[in-house]
């Protein structure tokens, strides 16, 4: 009976103390590769079934399907076997590896960077546009007051004169000017955002396919990354996903001051926004629970299970028919 | 100046902590470098690192010496590891991150020092690490300001400590519970690792350089 133990140095058989085969490996970068291929898979690899060919019952100290697994440690026989090689440094070059492979997996890291680019960029489009309404109504008051930021932005694109009398003061060529020039960087923002946006939802739609479809990609991606990556939000609690970005109010509640929060990043979602506001507990309940299943689902196989939306729907049903108190 | 050895390779200079420092001429985050007969000193700023902040305190029994085998959890950018990698001379500190960022920074640490390990993992599984480790260590730092953070550290010690090993743990108590006394979050922590068969040797806290912190000592 040998032992299959695995390290930066090699993997070893080990039967009663002794090495009776191993595989050194030679080169750092080939070490962290085979390693944090055996580590993270528990299909067996093609080095390991060479290895095993030839002996005749194993028992593996790392996690393998259809084999036994017995936690032990043999670094102490291994140890003495390496003596006289530069073990700290090739350690240091094996570790620079190991993590550069580690960190190109997660995907859901691109998912966080993006939406952080896209929410920043909204508060500085929308702090633009502020400062554009408020340049613009020295001119012509009348219009700002009354319409929205999109129709402002395009008058001034179009034509920026006014149509009627007004209390404004009246504006050179070298305002106008100003006016469209400031005009045409925020509408090149927007489309920015629109772009990151696309990519974003191609991303979602590809890690978290169930996300996507109860939750949109902008509000998966949000409590994504507020939970710090897609592993820790299958991870999470429903309660816990229901309160994602509630924090200050929960903190404050458990202080003892105030209501305890019903929602957190949750209330983007039409389903909560859209409801009688004495529902809204019992629709964030519902809607985290289901969230919390579909995250389990994307992080642990990534295939789309429709019924979770389905579920949702039912749920809805009996919550405003007054039905099911839970 | 007068210069004395505290401890193994840390002095006290007019008041301040310093250590020798490894690599000659390089400041790591911008600390002050010191030139006694010959002999340069790292400033080790009692507001950055917590075990600086404990020995100005008076912390007694400082567990590092030449040519130990550290585990340090937690190791961020390498503020603390960078003088411990001072004190440990030829030894070797594995130094687990969970982020990648500091990381990054760490790299540079490592490339300098020869005595620093990055690992690119989560210190609540130990065996997605263990292939690094290839002889059990002399000390476990740990400083990871997670709610179960002695239970990290205790995982950790049973599995990678030597008999007779040191341990440190740096607790946050804000992290630990918001709501309790920070006092009693540190007997809390104290009496758990008692329960498991860790020996107390002292506790320091780290006000005014660190608030609401506190690093316990213990031995294996």
């Amino acid at each position: 009976m040998a032992y299959i133990f695995l390290n930066a140095f090699g993997i070893f058989a080990i039967e009663d103390g002794k090495i009776i085969k191993h595989k050194i490996f030679d080169d750092p970068e080939e070490a962290a590769r085979i390693v944090i291929e055996c580590k993270e898979s528990e299909e067996l690899n093609d080095l390991e079934k060479e290895f095993i060919k030839d002996l005749k019952e194993v028992i593996f100290t790392y996690p393998k399907k259809g084999f036994k697994f017995e936690e032990k440690d043999f670094s102490e026989i291994v140890l003495n076997f390496l003596k006289g090689k530069d073990i700290n440094e090739f350690l240091i070059k094996f570790s620079d590896f190991y993590n550069i492979f580690k960190s190109r997996k997660e995907k859901d890291r691109i998912a966080i960077g993006l939406i952080t680019l896209i929410e920043e960029n909204e508060k500085i489009i929308n702090s633009m546009f502020e400062r554009l309404r408020n340049f613009y109504s020295i001119y012509y008051p009348e219009f700002v007051i009354k319409e929205s930021n999109e129709k402002i932005l395009n008058k001034i694109l179009e034509n920026p004169k006014r149509e009627e009398k007004s209390l404004g003061i009246d504006f050179s060529e070298e305002e106008f000017r100003i006016c469209k020039e400031y005009a045409n960087l925020i509408k090149e923002l927007i489309e920015l955002n629109k772009k990151f946006e696309e990519r974003l939802e191609e991303i979602i739609k590809e890690i978290a396919p169930n996300l996507y479809e109860i939750a949109g990609y902008k509000l998966a991606a949000k409590l994504i990354k507020g939970a710090g990556s897609l592993e820790k939000l299958a991870k999470m609690a429903s309660s816990a996903i229901q309160l994602l970005g509630a924090e200050k109010a929960l903190f404050r509640f458990l202080r003892g001051k105030g209501k305890p929060p019903k929602h957190g990043y949750i209330f983007l979602h039409p389903l909560v926004n859209q409801a009688p506001k004495k529902l809204r507990g019992k629709i964030s309940r519902a809607l985290a629970s289901q969230l919390s299943k579909a995250a389990k689902i994307d992080y642990f196989s990534r295939r789309l299970e429709p019924s979770l939306k389905k579920q949702l729907e039912e749920r809805m049903k009996e919550i405003y028919e007054g039905k099911g108190n839970i | 100046m007068k210069v004395k050895e505290i401890f193994e390779n840390v002095y006290k200079i007019e008041g301040n902590i310093y250590t020798k420092n490894l690599v000659p001429g390089v400041s790591v985050y911008g600390e002050k470098l010191l030139k006694i007969d010959d002999v340069e000193y790292r400033f080790w700023d009692p507001y950055r690192s917590k075990p600086s902040a404990a020995i100005k305190n008076g912390l007694k029994n400082f567990p590092l010496k030449r040519g130990m085998s550290i585990l340090y959890l937690g190791i961020a950018s390498g503020t603390t590891a960078s003088h411990f990698s001072d004190i440990i001379e030829n030894g070797i500190i594995y130094g687990i991150e969970i982020s990648d960022v500091p990381l990054v920074k760490l790299k540079n640490l490592a490339s300098q020092r020869k005595n620093i390990v990055p690992i690119l993992a989560d210190a609540r599984k130990p065996n997605t690490y263990s292939h690094f480790i290839i002889n059990k260590v002399d000390l476990v730092y740990c400083d990871v300001a997670q709610p179960d953070e002695a239970r990290i550290f205790l995982e950790n010690i049973n599995k990678f400590g030597k008999e007779n090993c040191y341990g440190m743990i740096a607790i946050k108590s804000r992290s630990i519970d918001v709501i309790k006394k920070p006092k009693e979050v540190y007997k809390e922590v104290e009496k758990y690792l008692k329960e498991n068969g860790l020996k107390i040797i002292e506790r320091v806290e780290l006000d005014p350089y660190q608030k609401d912190h506190a690093i316990i000592v213990v031995k294996k």
